[in-house]
């Protein structure tokens, strides 16, 4: 049985997801698309982890492999569950139904997230007529969640039609609570809605963490978002993990050249602070070529010769009184970097 | 059951954080929210007057069709020597006598024109004969079981022609109306062959995606390839003659929906494979759903709409393809009435100069096709009622 420290929920290790791409007639694979290369980082239970990272790095598709709804290249995705821990990256069908109930995802887009032809009723009681619970219970446990996620039980006959963005948020919300998940991968889970409805949904995802002991991995690329409600916040860049550190310490103490070009990105809130913000040079990495050294070199105003030559790992650069801050850089030691206050 | 906490704290979060869902809603909007896809669909289909008008039409048609025995005064097959070539008679409400409350035609008698020594029909004004309906006729057996000599409207003596005769002296309307069946039947049976074809490869190139797909796929360039025309005249070329006219008719079926069938499952495919894609679908398969359920659950009801309107529009695609091989000869062949076939004795100067009315079943085909085509029209902007619902 594979090993990991007892407050871990979750483990991710050298996890990778690459896309075959296909060419010509008879569709052979030639190079391949390295969403995920390489990942490491671990969430301890209870916790929520931010992932952040520009568009396109492959935040949504380490999400889908972690939770199996794509299959994993390579590496381990190392799961505690009562009786014990298991890698989800070699379960088979059968058995991966059975740690279904453990593990599940809010989407994105609250429109194409609920079969619009199912009542919201039927949408919520899937997940439990799965699982063997009887219509009757269903019910009872359906107008349980919907009360939970502030949503009036009554209308659980009505299609996903009648509701707007932030309330089908909430119904997908549901959903996924619906069998006592203790995992939750939400993929941007605010970002299709209004800022007004944000702050609703994000105080419920808190809410809901609390009451149910739940541990979420927070995917965003938003970091006011992600400064509100994670513990803890892994960085990506084009396929791997560059900084992992909790969410104060990775804001204010940036060790890893991204990151800190990420966080000068964001505006100050108020107008008096002047705004020095650093443009990144350089296109972002092609996800599909061969990387041999750092994927961010190109960008990096500190790159030397080894940074083209090495691929940097992921290692603990924590100072004394810190603790677990993460770091892909051969430089972290001897840079200064600044974060936002 | 389900939390180990205590359901106070849940009834905080819910104080705070109960919506605007309190709000009183009319009871129209009420209705909209418990509404299903097909009622939006039917809300978002009424809205096509003509498509509405045509559905009507075609229902009308159809229903004609099951009955054509009852419908049609005669029989296709009876010649009568006298009226060769009868131009279709003028149903009228006045005579020399007056007004008459009941619809009646003059008889027709034939002339020689002395110099040019062609047969002429002159009306003969002596005799009115007044159209009558459920009239006692030729014998038929309804469906084959249930014998009868009623039809719907018919002259009590002589002859009544409302759209002329052929050269045999056959009534036209009635040849129009068998005719019907036979065409109308083979768009649907032709259909719904290469909707089961279509909706099987197409779905199994869709959801098994791969190798499958791809053999599936290059199986399907390869028959498109093929230029139509000349493709469905070997293939009926290879049909024996000697055949009955039954098996004729379903080997012809047959053919169109081998070719039929190719755009069908394309649709099918290009629908699951975006469906498979979509996050309900993926939330389905996380929840544990079983692939049988997806299938039936998520993907069938996503598309079914869509397929639906696909198929009212390919129906006059294939009447047209078997009106084509009929009218070339090498479709349904004489004695069985098609409009195809009909069309094809009319394929001469004679019909073109002096007997226009051999014509008219190109009339049907063409209010036929249009009507499908509409209605096809109006499907299809129904199909997706939740396009433009985002908010
Ligand atoms: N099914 C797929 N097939 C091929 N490439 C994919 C697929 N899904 C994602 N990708 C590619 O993987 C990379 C990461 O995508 P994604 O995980 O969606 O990024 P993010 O969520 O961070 O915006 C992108 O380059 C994208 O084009
Ligand atoms: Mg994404």
């Amino acid at each position: 049985m594979p090993e990991m420290p007892d407050n871990v929920i979750l483990s991710v290790k050298n996890l990778k997801k690459h896309f075959p791409i296909r060419k010509g007639f008879l569709r052979r694979s030639s190079g391949a698309v390295k969403a995920v290369n390489g990942v490491d980082f671990f969430i301890p239970s209870g916790e929520t982890l931010g992932l952040v990272g520009e568009s396109g790095c492959g935040k949504t598709t380490l999400g889908r492999v972690i939770v199996r709804a794509l299959e994993p290249t390579a590496g381990q995705i190392l799961f505690r569950t009562s009786q014990g821990v298991i890698d989800l990256a070699g379960l088979g069908k059968s058995e991966l139904k059975n740690v279904r109930s453990h593990i599940q995802m809010i989407f994105q887009d609250p429109y194409s997230s609920l079969n619009q032809r199912m009542t919201i009723l039927d949408i919520i009681s899937e997940p439990l007529i799965n699982f063997g619970h009887t219509r009757k219970e269903c019910e009872e446990r359906v107008s349980e969640l919907l009360d939970m996620v502030g949503l009036n039980p009554r209308y659980m006959q009505r299609y996903p039609h009648s509701f707007s963005g932030g309330q089908r948020q909430r119904i997908g919300i549901a959903r996924a609570l619906a069998l006592n998940p203790s995992l939750v991968v939400a993929d941007e889970p605010v970002s299709a809605l209004d800022v007004s409805v944000q702050a609703q949904v994000l105080n419920l995802l808190m809410d809901l963490q609390k009451q149910m002991q739940l541990t979420y991995l927070f995917i965003s690329h938003d970091l006011s978002v992600v400064r509100y409600i994670c513990d803890r916040v892994a960085v990506m860049y084009v396929g791997y993990i560059v900084e992992m550190a909790g969410t104060d310490q990775l804001y204010s103490k940036p060790r890893h050249p991204y990151t800190s070009t990420l966080l000068s990105a964001v505006p100050e809130a108020s107008p008096h602070i002047p705004w020095n913000y650093s443009v990144l040079s350089g296109e972002v990495a092609d996800p599909a070529a061969d990387r041999q050294g750092c994927a961010f070199a190109p960008r990096c105003q500190y790159a030397s010769d080894i940074c083209s030559q090495e691929i940097p790992s992921l290692h603990d650069v924590s100072l004394p009184g810190e603790d677990g801050h993460y770091v892909a850089c051969h430089f972290a030691d001897k840079i200064e970097l600044e974060g936002v206050s | 059951m389900f939390f180990t906490q205590n359901p106070e704290d849940n009834l905080a979060i819910n104080d705070r954080q109960k919506e605007l869902l309190e709000e009183e809603v009319d009871e129209t909007e009420e209705q909209f929210y418990y509404a299903t896809q097909w009622q939006l669909m039917w809300w978002n289909f009424r809205k096509h007057r003509l498509a509405v008008g045509c559905g009507i039409l075609i229902l009308f048609m159809y229903l004609m069709v099951l009955v054509p025995e009852f419908i049609a005064p005669y029989e296709p097959s009876t010649r009568n020597r006298r009226y060769a070539n009868a131009p279709p008679q003028r149903v009228r409400l006045v005579s020399d006598q007056g007004f008459h409350f009941r619809p009646f035609v003059y008889d027709l008698t034939q002339e020689i024109d002395p110099e040019t020594l062609q047969r002429n029909y002159v009306l003969d004004k002596s005799t009115i004969k007044p159209i009558r309906f459920f009239v006692r006729g030729v014998d038929y057996k309804l469906w084959g079981l249930i014998p009868s000599n009623i039809h719907l409207f018919g002259v009590d003596d002589g002859m009544l022609f409302l759209f002329g005769t052929d050269r045999l002296g056959r009534d036209m309307f009635t040849r129009v109306i068998y005719a019907a069946r036979i065409s109308m039947s083979i768009g649907l049976i032709g259909v719904f062959l290469s909707f089961v074809l279509g909706l099987t490869l197409g779905g199994i190139s869709g959801y098994l995606g791969g190798r499958v797909d791809n053999i599936i796929q290059r199986i399907m360039e390869i028959i498109r390839s093929f230029p139509q025309i000349p493709l469905w005249m070997a293939l009926s070329a290879a049909i024996p003659p000697h055949w009955s006219p039954v098996r004729t008719y379903f080997a012809i079926t047959v053919i169109l929906s081998v070719i039929g069938w190719t755009n069908l499952a394309r649709q099918v495919r290009s629908k699951i494979i975006s469906l498979k894609n979509e996050d309900f679908v993926v939330a389905a398969q996380l929840s544990g759903t079983s692939e049988t359920r997806i299938v039936t659950r998520h993907l069938i009801p996503s598309f079914m709409s869509h397929i639906i309107a696909v198929i009212t529009l390919a129906i006059p695609t294939m009447i047209l393809a078997e009106t084509s091989l009929s009218f070339l000869g090498i479709g349904l062949r004489p004695p069985v009435v098609s409009w195809g076939v009909l069309l094809q004795q009319s394929q001469n100067l004679y019909a073109l100069t002096q007997a226009p009315w051999l014509m008219i079943p190109g009339l049907f085909v063409v209010v036929y096709v249009l009507a499908f085509s509409f209605l096809g029209d109006g499907l299809r902007d129904a199909a997706d009622p939740y396009g433009g619902m985002k908010r």
